[in-house]
């Protein structure tokens, strides 16, 4: 009796205890920034956790997303998903939306069912600084110009991270176009796509040349450039 | 030998108070969201735009509000006869969302995000054309609609209350909470239109 009494008194104390945790549990999911994503991965980009844009089919991947769900359930991490169907009248799914701690997940198919391209988004979006520091510095960093628009991305072998497109600092008398504080920019998404390597980008640039305010002549883009006007390579 | 156990449940009872207390960090006392104030000595016209922006990020009270969204595929190419458009998009969208009166809460805070110079209007010489592909409406039931943003003007410009601006993604990233996965995943593909 005199027990009972005690693990009565002991689990009410438990069950205030961690009600009254709750907020601090759901401030540290708000600001997580999901690196092990990237940190944890079990291939090389493009791959992604065994994905591979380009050969992945569907019931391989839906394999893969359905244990990659139970890994992380039992290290404590939740993980949901949900199919997202061509359409009402076709039977094929047109991409896999995946929900993670500070982060959602598009797997995108093509029409024959093969993984086509991976986006990681990062709901916090942590700065491009923040970004390099926690998971690494990019290779380089390769521009897109699109009508004045520099479309900026953090090359990593097999992987590209997207920034924010920010209005386009146009200098009309020199012709130049600048980036500055190009390490405070926000993260967009991460992106693995199955295309060759060795892109060519319109303008690139060593990740220390960004520590300082770059110009650009978009009239002196690389001539080998892959950069389709407003679509990047 | 008899226990006497009223000690042991009062240092449990205490241990536990203790650490209920100080375990946790104590949620911060909610305080009222304060008032976005607008900055003024604008262009008119870009004024205007910041006005409903912040009046939008002001909302307090959210019954008889709501927000429709109505969008087309940003993959599929349409003939240039078929031009949507804004009457057409929202007669026959290729997919629709509709938010109202409390499920809006705290959707609308990154309206105060927006600031005048993140506008810069297109000159009326430069619009050329529009065709209609995404169309998201914040109405009041007493206001009627009080922000508009529709894409798009020249196939790469935005048009936030019938103004042409130049496409800026902050006035994406604002919108992306009242928009579900599939809006969300729309809203990227048309991001690379600009």
């Amino acid at each position: 009796m005199k027990k009972l009494s005690i693990l009565i008194l002991l689990t009410f104390g438990l069950l205030l205890l961690f009600s009254g945790c709750k907020n601090e549990q759901l401030d540290i999911e708000q600001n997580l920034q999901p690196y092990y994503l990237l940190t944890e991965n079990t291939c090389s980009f493009p791959c992604w956790m065994g994905i591979t844009p380009g050969e992945t089919s569907y019931p391989e991947l839906k394999e893969i997303i359905d244990q990659l769900v139970q890994d992380y359930a039992e290290k404590g991490v939740a993980i949901t998903y949900i199919e997202e169907p061509f359409s009402k009248h076709i039977d094929q799914i047109l991409y896999i939306y995946a929900e993670m701690p500070g982060s959602e997940v598009y797997i995108i198919l093509d029409s024959i069912n093969i993984v086509k391209e991976i986006k990681i988004i990062f709901l916090n979006t942590p700065t491009v600084a923040e970004f390099a520091e926690n998971y690494k510095a990019p290779d380089n960093i390769g521009i897109c110009m699109a009508h004045r628009y520099a479309h900026t991305n953090l090359v990593y072998d097999g992987a590209r991270v997207l920034t924010k497109k920010e209005l386009p600092n146009y200098d009309a008398e020199t012709g130049l176009i600048s980036i500055e504080d190009f390490y405070l920019n926000r993260v967009d998404e991460v992106q693995l796509r199955a295309v060759p390597q060795n892109k060519h980008y319109d303008f690139t640039f060593d990740w220390e040349d960004m520590a300082q305010t770059v110009f650009i002549d978009i009239n002196n883009t690389d001539p080998n450039s892959d950069c389709l006007g407003r679509f990047q390579p | 030998m008899k226990t006497n156990t009223k000690p042991i449940k009062l240092i449990l009872v205490l241990a536990l108070t203790f650490s209920l207390l100080n375990g946790c960090v104590k949620p911060e006392p909610v305080a009222p969201k304060p008032t976005v104030q607008v900055p003024t000595d604008q262009d008119p016209v870009k004024q205007r735009i910041l006005d409903a922006v912040f009046k939008v990020a002001n909302i307090r009270d959210f019954e008889g509000l709501s927000v429709s969204v109505y969008w087309m595929d940003p993959y599929v190419i349409m003939e240039l006869e078929h031009l949507y458009k804004l009457e057409d998009l929202i007669k026959k969208p290729d997919k629709f969302i509709k938010l109202e009166g409390d499920e809006l809460e705290g959707k609308l805070d990154l309206f105060a995000q927006i600031k005048a110079e993140d506008i810069e209007l297109v000159p009326p010489d430069y619009i050329r054309t529009e065709i209609h592909r995404f169309y998201l409406v914040i109405e009041s039931a007493e206001e009627g609609k009080l922000y508009e943003f529709l894409l798009w003007g020249n196939y790469k410009n935005f048009i936030v209350n019938g103004t042409h601006i130049r496409p800026n993604q902050k006035f994406l990233d604002i919108i992306m909470p009242l928009l579900n996965y599939d809006a969300r995943l729309d809203i990227r593909g048309y991001s690379e239109w600009f």
